[in-house]
């Protein structure tokens, strides 16, 4: 039975994954028997709706550019150890514990669809970046409930302290508008607890606060953000089980973020018209949008095929949200792919266009889905006590 | 117990160069016959370029003179290593097989690479870009420990290996940096590794990389067609302070054999250059840049030699074992000596002239001049770095022999 719970106990959420980055997912919080968990995960997210920065539910992915798709389906793999460390030091409150240390490896498949698609196209721009994904390193203690490791049954209450880095490892494609990695850092810490309120019930709630590094070349003409505002996740989940082996989990999760910085964008689809034998371009510029927030739910069934094997099942809706659009006034150069400073070549300012950010500027309210299967090595790998 | 926990602490790896400034250097015990086994290992390596080598063996801004001083190139390398020690020829009669483990290791590896601000726009104007993300090249590795000898306190032993470099890793050609390779290389080495008392362990290593061809020249052909083979060899002292910490120190050389060979070389500018960046950016004379609008720049098509590479590295590490299954280690390299490539390209200067067709636009009209220029050759074969780099490494022995 141990070995059934600190199984549940690392089950990753599918929506981990998803550009829209879900915290709830059941366990989390969680402190295992010291060993090592393993967990693959397929997750698909069509992109096909989004938020727009009313948060008004829109039938595209990028709305100023007319009805697009940007799919992603992700594969990933969670190495997870559960363990005590510095024991013999004597450590005050670190070694008299166990802690979490996880690394999480990706593989994404995503592409452009719709109107973003052909304009790609047209100018000759690259229309995706699959391949390797980001690289995830979590290192986490359990302030409650990872002491007395040696002779616990169950943890009642627990308590976890968790710091993530994430490494842009990821293919990111310069000239498109959708890439698996997103070419900056990203440094997190989180604080969970969880609770068992009643036989086989188990709740959980936990924030969590992201800072991201800058990426010095930004995609799709700089319409990705250089430099993304900061992050403020929650999320809260209330698992079940219904039958031996078979585990019910909804989940709510949210997060706000701060306002991403455009700098000097190079082109845009919805550029403005330009008089005859004249171009739009944009004004080189650094821009803000007013931030990105979102509210999803979703449920995820497990079966566990055997005491070291389970299955989930999951599906998430976003609820609400707020994508990132900013105002890009541009300027007229006549005529069209002249040098500007060359004879001439004249310049006079243009329309200003609202512009949709992409990347993580785009809040995706596409219903989500996917699968997991996790083993547990614990019993079998050197790292049991 | 203590041959466990070093079998945890050692996953033999050649000194390979692996992407922007980072180099794969011997570890604790890394050459010791290793009991029989399935190791695994993840490496993290980090670093912030600052400064590079010129072919004069100066350490300079990178980018210099191209870019002002005080950009980067920021690289992250991660590693997952598995190594197999066994011996299957254990019941055989095969000579020198049957009484020695053989071992055979898998790496593969994914990497960050990314310049700031100015290298980024300076790329812009020859329409490349800085940076490449995602899996690089694949190694295979396989080898013979040799018998273990003991002279009194002393223990030690030899190795024998040879890894192949399979250049499967994400290659943009119009990339400064990129994760793989995009050529083959073959490198065998003999190894050494001796343990004095279980307190001193010391691992040395010489090793020979035959590099083959890219045909798909990066960065504008700054990458080398012909890579240059190199030479190598390195010395790690590690000290056992207790039962569950080491310390080490080590010293990394390598060089080229001949020159790098640039047989692809194409940069040049996407638009025009008007007279202000002629003069500065081409150390045209004054009376040859101003004598047009603007001006075009033409690459001559021709095969470019440097001087080949050198690259020295001190490093020094903790080590902390962790049962008998996992081993946590910290280490920091830092340059101490190098050459890096370069070149001196030559290009033909056009005068630019209105396109007659397209109103606003230009040609390459009549050749003013040739002019040359020295470029920095780029990436894993021809770039050394001078800025120290951080590795973070984890192994875990999966399933105990």
């Amino acid at each position: 039975m141990i070995r059934v719970l600190a199984l549940l106990g690392a089950v990753a959420l599918p929506g981990a994954l998803l550009a829209q980055g879900i915290e709830g997912r059941m366990g989390r919080y969680q402190p295992l028997h010291p060993g090592l968990y393993l967990q693959a995960q397929v997750l698909h997210d069509p992109r096909d709706q989004s938020f727009d920065a009313s948060g008004v539910r829109r039938h595209s992915i990028a709305p100023g550019s007319g009805d697009s798709q940007l799919p992603l389906t992700t594969l990933r793999v969670d190495f997870e150890w559960h363990l005590p460390l510095f024991e013999e030091a004597d450590l005050p409150f670190f070694s008299t514990r166990t802690h979490r240390l996880r690394i999480g490896l990706q593989q994404g498949w995503t592409r452009t669809d719709g109107a973003l698609a052909g304009y790609v196209a047209a100018e000759g721009l690259k229309n995706a970046g699959s391949g390797l994904g980001n690289l995830e390193l979590a290192f986490g203690s359990f302030l409650v409930g990872g002491e007395d490791w040696r002779s616990r049954e169950n943890v009642p209450r627990a308590v976890l302290l968790e710091w993530t880095v994430v490494l842009p490892t990821g293919v990111y494609e310069r000239m498109a508008p959708t890439s698996v990695g997103d070419n900056r850092w990203a440094f997190g810490v989180d604080l969970g607890g969880l609770l068992r309120p009643w036989r086989g019930a188990l709740l959980e709630a936990g924030v969590g606060y992201r800072r991201y590094g800058t990426d010095h070349e930004p995609a799709f003409g700089a319409l990705m953000p250089a430099d993304r505002g900061d992050e403020l996740r929650y999320s809260a989940s209330l698992s079940q089980r219904l039958h031996p082996g078979w585990h019910l989990a909804l989940h709510l999760q949210g997060t706000q973020a701060g306002r991403n910085v455009y700098r000097d964008p190079r082109f845009t689809p919805d550029s403005p018209p330009a008089g005859l034998g004249a171009e739009s371009r944009p004004l080189p510029g650094e821009y803000r949008d007013e931030g990105t927030r979102s509210l999803a739910a979703g449920a995820s069934l497990y079966v566990f095929a055997t005491p070291y094997w389970r299955l989930g099942a999951h599906v998430e809706q976003p609820l609400s949200g707020r994508s990132g659009v900013f105002d890009l006034p541009h300027v007229e150069r006549r005529p069209a792919g002249c040098i500007p400073g060359a004879a001439l070549c004249s310049e006079r300012p243009g329309a200003v266009v609202r512009t949709d950010g992409m990347g993580s500027a785009r809040q995706s309210a596409s219903l989500r889905f996917g699968l997991s299967l996790s083993r547990q090595f614990g019993a079998a790998g050197g790292a049991g006590p | 117990m203590t041959r466990r926990l070093l079998a945890a602490a050692l996953l033999a790896g050649l000194s390979f160069p692996a992407t922007a400034g980072i180099v794969f250097t011997p570890h604790l015990s890394e050459y010791a016959r290793q009991p029989r086994g399935h190791y695994t290992e993840f490496t993290l390596t980090h670093t912030r370029i600052e400064d590079s080598y010129d072919r004069e063996g100066h350490r300079r801004p990178v980018g210099a003179p191209f870019v002002p001083p005080g950009e980067r190139i920021d690289a992250t390398l991660v590693t997952f290593k598995s190594l197999w020690v066994g011996n299957l020829f254990r019941d055989s009669r095969v000579p020198l097989l049957a009484t020695r483990p053989q071992f055979c290791r898998l790496i593969v590896s994914a990497s960050h690479q990314q310049a700031t601000g100015a290298i980024t726009e300076r790329s812009r104007l020859f329409g490349l870009r800085s940076g490449g993300s995602g899996l690089g090249d694949a190694f295979g590795l396989c080898g013979i420990y040799g018998e273990e000898h003991r002279l009194g306190p002393l223990q030690f032993n030899g190795m024998l290996a040879a890894t192949v470099k399979a250049p499967v890793g994400r290659w943009d050609e119009q990339a400064l940096l990129n994760a793989g390779t995009d050529y083959w290389s073959v490198a065998p080495q003999l190894a050494l590794h001796a343990n004095l008392a279980g307190r001193l362990f010391v691992d040395a290593t010489v090793a020979y990389q035959f590099k083959g061809h890219s045909d798909r020249p990066a960065y504008g052909g700054l990458t080398p067609t012909r890579p240059a083979d190199m030479r190598n060899a390195e010395i790690n002292v590690a000290w056992k302070l207790g039962p569950r910490w080491y310390v080490d120190a080590g010293f990394s050389y390598r060089e080229t054999v001949g020159s790098n060979v640039f047989g692809g070389f194409s940069t040049r500018f996407v638009d025009p250059v008007p007279p202000e960046q002629a003069c500065t950016l081409l150390n045209l004379a004054d009376a040859l840049c101003n004598s047009a609008n603007l001006f075009f720049l033409e690459p001559q098509d021709r095969a470019y030699r440097d001087q080949g590479i050198r690259a020295q590295l001190v490093t020094a590490g903790v080590y902390y074992v962790y049962r008998s299954s996992s081993v946590l280690g910290l280490r920091l390299a830092q340059p101490v000596g190098g050459k890096g490539s370069q070149i001196d390209v030559s290009y033909d200067v056009h005068m630019g002239l209105p396109d007659l067709a397209r109103p606003g636009r230009f040609i390459p009209g009549p050749r003013l001049s040739e002019t040359t220029t020295t470029l920095n050759g780029v990436q894993e074969s021809a770039a050394v770095s001078a800025s120290p780099y951080l590795e973070l490494r984890f192994v875990h022995l999966f399933w105990a022999p």
